[in-house]
């Protein structure tokens, strides 16, 4: 016997191992001797691209053959890696199985003994492994420092998007269920199953559930945990490959993961397992590859004009195959990666015009789109339509006006609720910007907002109408002045309002101004000829700009690419490089001012031990992140028993939609609203049948708040309830709010009738506080009639609203 | 002359032969010299007599209630289902209520019957629907063991529907066979269908029955099978139903499975499914009661001659207990066999000494009984076999305890005064043909035992075999009969052994390979067990939230046998005892000692926990 909270943590724990092998272990072994004389860190970042781009494109390519099983996943993964270890490393591998079968052969003819055999093995892997593990171990004690904070910081991801995963079994958002009966779909070898998509999160599940066999669901339930401890160490590394001291970037992460002024919805999402949060991992990175480019290219057209690319090619590898990752796992995470772009563009105007840049940084930028759309373009060229949200993502492209917009989500909104999937494009949807027009509209609308947020201070916009009366040039400047702050104003809303919570208010105008700080520094740092450093810092304070931008572009009348719940995630997740950025910048002018060199990271120490200290003795934390569930603790629970204990497509879950994709390899699942509604109005002819030998009720004594909760959220089932009339509603709207609640009322009263005339056959399997689940054992040759009079079911009333 | 092998070789190759000579007779004379043979090692002192059996309690109306555990009878004391009943109650230490009607019929809430057993065909669905309506109020569970019949049931659809009957399809319909569904009796999922030629001979079900179309809320546990499989197996029609109201729940079986004594196993069934548990004793002997074998005279030479070229005796010796033999120990049962010393006793001819002695020995070693068989091919002639039998025994110079006889039931009487005779001394168990007429093993006197056989292997049949599950789940018994009279005077090519021996075998290997789980036991050893049951009594009992289930055996001796029906719980452990898993749900419990408790697991017992 194992408790949900152990199996849970062994689950977490297994899956984390078995992506880290995959996605840095293989590549390293491959990759390690060439790799040899980069920075650690760059190159744990370089195995971990590398990893999980060709998991990804693996997956593509045997998807869209057909041919994806587990022989031609593991085929596909370490045939390759074996070959590339062999060609890269120059590894003579006939000698190698030559010198292995003859020592073989001697062990077996006796010509060696067993001591012998033995000792030839202990030197081949001192040989082997001895100088690896030598430099690991000395690597760990060089940077023990670093490592203790690294260990922190794993500890409070854990804690703070890792205690949800043991406290609550089920899923944490809506999407979930979508994205997993996508998987399915993958596991089935139809990729796109619901219309082409951006499928790089999903491969990636896929594959560890094919090749591993983890149950998709419990991939999904535990994979937020792990891919944070990933989004956090991307950040780091990021941080740390860009800046000169040690240490501040462990503060600036871990600050930023337990910082207690940032409001809930730009953090929470993280506890859950989701293409956008997935793809974050990969924003930084290309990021930090693309700025290398330009430090490398430029060592290398210094020794020689016309050099061609060569470890300028290996950043713009690194760039390539971070930028298709966005694009392949999130269009959102390539938007905020294209953002940067345009910042590193501003940032590095110095080079990237010049045409020994600019084609190859093109060239790379054009393929990476290809790599990443091609698995989709093929798909759609061979007959599969968009998705619902791909649709808007095109329409936005295309520029199509807002008007025509919300017709393409209603019907994709349609759509989807024959699926049940109506709640993803609730929440993939955000509501659409009015379109801006002129300067007047803009007045206006400045207005509308000084109306709605009244903290802006009135004074500021007085007579404002009447201030476009003087010259053209007072206009003009009046203008220019009146749009900065009125920018800065909204953006001090917004951020103030979205970003942080009550009490943390003060916080957001130094957010602002750190920003344009950070562009000075940056100017500061070209004047004084650090130009790759100041380049960093300009390229940081204009991508900043460009968030800040399009956090409040609704405001400004420009197009809104993406809601303000989504921009603030990125917007927060990124923050922290401006401040470590800042920070690194002192700390560096101090070492350039007193020229002694271990002053830097000395300082860095102190600052970053100082800010952690005050964050954590001033209490400025935030509380471990923690979402209700979709499914109850027991759901899953019993899911996990009825996998483990019955045989495969022998049991069938009724329950209220979300086990159905769990659940798929191994047994069936019937509706609850289909159950109900067959047996209203009940008459002896009433049949109800299902043909598996063990049938199991989900029923929520406390229904579950899907989607939200509602006034006289937490009720438990009731006789009241069962006696109102059944919720006829399209999409899963009976499984909402108070419908919810009715249904698993008459669910509830109609089980206890059942068990009451099979005692014996129908027995409580399980049961906490808020749900129960009863197993029916039937007879397949006599299956029984599921449908019976329950009271609640044959009373006269009218249908329901 | 020059020897291809010298002198020194030949010596130390002919020694090596002798040793090696040696060593392998060594093991058989050892053999047959520890062989105690002229012991019976089944037979033992029985501690319990006519004396000690327990009688249930039968009341009437008038009569106050039975204390503790009852079964109320509704219908007349008398006939075949009242007997099946009466058994039953006797078997299973319950104690009997018994209502001439329904109108008479009571229920004391303060002390409610198990269940309520009605003979349906005595009903007067006038009066009585309405009654028995009330009486389900009582909640006390309802067992139809008979039907009315179908016109009376049409005729009045307050009962139809108190019987669980949605609709009459059809007076009367053919099914092609029979499907019994598990964990209801012992001896798992059967279908009785002709699928081979040879099934033919095996069907003698009643295949055409009444077609009821039964309400939602149905159990059944015994269907008819059509020709055609039908897409909604719901159509086909029940003949043995549970029907709950999800007050009350009522049992219909429609068909004589009460009728027959082993229909004992059916309501214990039934009652099973009624109750969150079920333990009752059992006997635990399964015993193959060979008759009339071996010979120990030679006799029939002539037609013996002519279909197997040998003599009786040597028949036996060569051809016959080879074979048995072999399906002894490929269905692991201890025979007994049921030495013939002469068929005829007006001709010449004499029991062989020698052949007794080598039978004895043959049947210590195969771990058999030998008793001794009252039948001969002569009528009238029982109390000439008594004296030259009683004398041969008594000139033969050996001390085996015959302790079991085989009789037939229409001598027993004509036995009773033949019983001094020495030959019976220490007889304690007297084997008989299946009969309808007496209780299925009683004491036949103060000290002598008698046990029914339940199937002949020979002349097995579909509906024996439903019998036998009846027979199995009720008492965990059952005792196969072989006579081997018509193999030894041949009178057609049916009576051949090639023939019998192939029934016989295919019969025993196959119906009886599910009750693997009880005990193979020679007649002694089941006398001895059939008197531990007789005498004993039991209560049981288990708390409502509790998983242990205390039982108190009163009369124990050394070990007592019980049947534990569950649902879906299963045995975590005993104390007192031990258990075996019969089949799913069913556990057959030996207990130790006179007090035995027996945990159980729960279904919320999960791998995972919260």
């Amino acid at each position: 016997m194992i408790s949900m909270v152990t199996l849970t943590i062994i689950q977490a724990v297994s899956i984390f191992c078995a992506y880290t092998f995959l996605t840095v272990c293989v590549p390293a072994f491959v990759f390690g001797k060439r790799l040899f004389h980069r920075r650690f860190t760059e190159r744990v970042l370089f195995y971990y691209l590398v990893g999980n781009f060709y998991i990804m494109n693996l997956v593509f390519v045997l998807e869209l053959l057909h041919i994806s099983y587990r022989p031609t996943l593991f085929l596909g993964t370490f045939g390759p890696a074996f070959f590339a270890y062999v060609k890269l490393n120059g590894v003579p591998v006939k000698e190698r199985f030559f010198a292995l079968v003859s020592n073989f052969r001697r062990l077996f003819e006796g010509q060696m003994g067993r001591k012998n055999a033995w000792l030839h093995f202990r030197l081949w892997a001192k040989t082997t492994f001895g100088p690896w593990l030598k430099r690991m171990w000395g690597l760990f004690w060089r940077n023990i420092i670093e490592w203790v904070f690294y260990a922190a910081l794993v500890a409070v991801v854990l804690w703070q998007y890792g205690t949800q995963i043991i406290t609550r079994f089920g899923y944490a958002v809506s999407d979930l269920p979508v994205h997993n009966s996508w998987i399915n779909g993958l596991c089935q070898n139809d990729i796109f199953i619901a219309g082409v998509y951006p499928f790089g999160f999903h491969c990636e599940v896929y594959y560890m559930h094919e090749l591993f066999g983890f149950e998709t669901y419990v991939i999904l339930r535990v994979f937020g945990t792990v891919q944070s401890i990933f989004i956090f160490t991307a950040l780091l590394a990021f941080l740390k490959l860009c800046c000169k001291t040690k240490y501040l970037p462990y503060a600036g992460t871990i600050g930023i993961v337990v910082f207690g002024g940032l409001n809930f919805s730009t953090y929470f999402r993280y506890v859950a397992a989701l293409p956008q949060e997935y793809g974050i991992i990969f924003i930084l990175p290309g990021i930090y590859f693309l700025f290398q480019f330009f430090e490398e290219r430029k060592k290398e057209l210094a020794e020689d004009p016309k050099a061609k690319p060569k470890v300028s090619r290996y950043c713009l590898v690194g760039f390539g195959m971070s930028f298709a990752m966005t694009l392949a796992a999130h269009f959102y995470d390539t938007m905020i990666a294209g953002l940067f772009c345009l910042g590193v563009a501003v940032g590095y105007i110095w080079w990237i015009f010049r045409k020994r840049y600019f084609w190859n940084i093109l060239s790379a930028g054009l393929l990476s789109v290809t790599v990443a759309v091609l698995p989709m373009l093929i798909a759609f060229l061979t007959g599969t339509p968009l998705q619902g949200s791909l649709g808007w993502g095109m329409n936005i492209i295309k520029g199509v006006s807002s008007e025509e917009t919300p017709k393409q989500e209603d019907e994709t909104e349609t759509e989807t609720e024959e699926n049940g999937e109506d709640d993803f494009f609730e929440e993939e949807f955000p509501e659409e910007p009015e379109e801006p027009d002129l300067f007047e509209q803009q007045v206006n609308q400045m207005f509308a907002s000084f109306r709605a947020y009244p903290y802006i201070e009135r004074g500021l916009y007085a007579g404002m109408k009447h201030s476009y009366l003087g010259t053209k040039q007072e206009q003009i400047k009046r203008l220019i002045t009146t749009k900065a702050e009125f920018f800065y104003d909204n953006a001090l809303v917004l951020i103030r309002r979205d970003m942080l919570v009550a009490g943390y208010e003060p916080v957001a105008p130094f957010m602002l101004l750190s920003i344009g700080l950070l562009f000075l520094m940056g100017v500061f740092f070209w004047i004084i000829r650090q130009t790759f450093y100041g380049s960093k810092m300009v390229s940081t304070a204009v991508y900043m700009l460009l968030m800040t931008t399009l956090l409040i572009s609704g405001r400004l009348g420009i197009p809104e690419l993406m809601s303000t719940a989504r921009t603030v995630i990125y917007y927060v997740y990124t923050f922290p490089v401006v401040i470590v950025m800042l920070g690194d910048g002192v700390c560096y002018l101090v070492r350039l001012i007193i020229r002694w060199k271990r002053s830097m990271q000395i300082l860095s120490l102190a600052a970053a031990s100082a800010m952690l200290y005050i964050e954590f003795a001033g209490g400025y934390l935030k509380e471990p992140s923690s979402l209700s569930t979709l499914e109850t603790n027991g759901a899953i629970i019993c899911l996990t028993n009825i996998i483990d204990e019955d045989e495969d497509k022998t049991w069938t879950i009724v329950s209220a939609n979300d086990e159905r994709n769990m659940l798929l390899e191994h047994g069936w699942h019937y509706e609850l609203a289909t159950l109900m509604y067959g047996m209203e109005y009940y008459t002896p002819a009433t049949k109800i049948t299902i043909p598996t030998h063990n049938v199991y009720f989900f029923i929520e004594k406390i229904p579950v708040n899907y989607a939200g909760s509602y006034e006289g959220s937490g009720r438990r089932v009731s006789a009241a309830h069962a006696g109102k009339a059944l919720p006829y509603t399209s999409g899963n709207g009976m499984y909402l709010r108070e419908n919810r609640l009715i249904m698993m009322s008459r669910f509830y009263y109609w089980a206890r009738a059942y068990q009451k005339m099979y005692p014996n056959e129908m027995k409580v399997y399980f049961e906490t506080d808020d749900f129960i689940c009863y197993k029916l054992e039937q007879n397949i040759y006599r299956l029984y009639n599921l449908a019976i009079d329950y009271d609640f079911n044959t009373r006269d009333r009218g249908l329901g609203s | 002359m020059k020897f291809l092998v010298s002198r020194r070789n030949f010596i130390v190759i002919t020694m090596m032969m002798l040793v090696l000579f040696g060593l392998f007779q060594f093991s058989l004379v050892m053999k047959d010299h520890g062989n105690r043979y002229d012991v019976n090692d089944f037979a033992a002192q029985p501690s319990w007599d006519a004396g000690s059996a327990y009688e249930p309690q039968v009341c009437s109306v008038g009569e106050e209630e039975p204390d503790g555990n009852y079964i109320a009878f509704i219908g007349k004391n008398r006939g075949d289902v009242y007997r099946t009943v009466e058994q039953w109650c006797t078997y299973s230490k319950r104690n009997l209520m018994v209502y001439a009607s329904v109108g008479e019929c009571r229920v004391n809430r303060e002390n409610p019957p198990l269940a309520i057993l009605i003979n349906g065909e005595e009903l007067n669905p006038e009066s009585d629907t309405q009654r028995l309506k009330a009486l389900s109020n009582a909640h006390v569970p309802m067992i139809f063991c008979t039907m009315p019949g179908v016109d009376v049931i049409q005729q009045y659809p307050d009962l139809m529907t108190f019987l669980g009957i949605d609709m009459i399809m059809a007076e009367s319909v053919d099914i092609v066979g029979v499907h019994i569904f598990p964990e209801f009796v012992l001896g798992g999922e059967t279908m009785y269908q002709v699928l081979r030629p040879e099934d033919e001979k095996k069907m003698d079900l009643e295949l055409t029955v009444p077609w009821y179309h039964t309400f939602n809320g149905t159990k059944s546990y015994i269907i008819g099978m059509f020709e055609e499989q039908p897409e909604d197996t719901d159509v086909l029609p029940s003949l043995i139903w549970r029907y709950s109201t999800g007050d009350n729940q009522v049992f219909a079986v429609c068909g004589d499975f009460i009728r027959d004594v082993s229909g004992m196993g059916y309501l214990e069934a039934m009652l099973a499914e009624l109750s969150r548990y079920d333990i009752y004793p059992v006997v635990n002997a399964q015993n193959c009661s060979i008759i009339n074998f071996p010979a120990l005279s030679n006799e029939n030479s002539g037609k013996l001659s002519e279909i197997y070229s040998r003599s009786m005796l040597s028949l036996d010796r060569d051809l016959l207990w080879p074979n048995l033999i072999s399906v002894m120990e490929g269905s692991g049962f201890s025979p007994t066999c049921f030495l013939a010393p002469q068929y005829t006793y007006s001709k010449d001819g004499e029991p062989s000494e020698e052949e007794l002695v080598f039978y004895l020995k043959q049947m210590k070693e195969q771990n058999a009984e030998v008793g001794i068989s009252m039948e001969t091919r002569e009528d009238g002639a029982l109390a000439q076999k008594v004296e030259e039998d009683g004398k041969f025994f008594a000139e033969v110079q050996n001390d085996y305890h015959y302790s079991a006889l085989y009789a037939k039931t229409d001598e027993l009487d004509e036995l009773e005064g033949l019983f001094s005779n020495a030959l019976f001394s220490n007889v304690q168990t007297i084997v008989t043909e299946k009969t309808t007429d007496r209780p299925l093993f009683e004491y036949w006197n103060d000290h002598v035992t008698l046990q029914q056989a339940t199937q002949d292997v020979f002349q097995y049949k579909f509906s024996d075999d439903l019998k036998l599950k009846g027979y199995e789940t009720a008492l965990g018994y059952c005792n196969i009969l072989l006579d081997m009279m018509d193999v030894e005077w041949p009178e057609d090519e049916e009576d051949e052994w090639q023939k019998r021996s192939e029934t016989a075998s295919s019969n025993i290997m196959t119906y009886w390979k599910p009750f693997e789980g009880f005990e193979r036991t020679t007649a002694s050893e089941s006398d001895l067990r059939v008197r531990r049951f007789l005498a004993l009594d039991y209560t049981d009992s288990r708390k409502e939230d509790e998983d242990v289930i205390h039982v108190t055996v009163e009369n124990f001796d050394e070990q007592a046998f019980f049947i534990l029906r569950t649902h879906n719980e299963q045995i975590e452990e005993m104390e007192g005892g031990t258990y075996t898993e019969l089949e799913t749900g069913a556990y057959l419990i030996e207990a130790e000692k006179p007090e035995f408790s027996i945990s159980l697991i729960t279904p919320s017992d999960h791998e995972v926990v919260e």
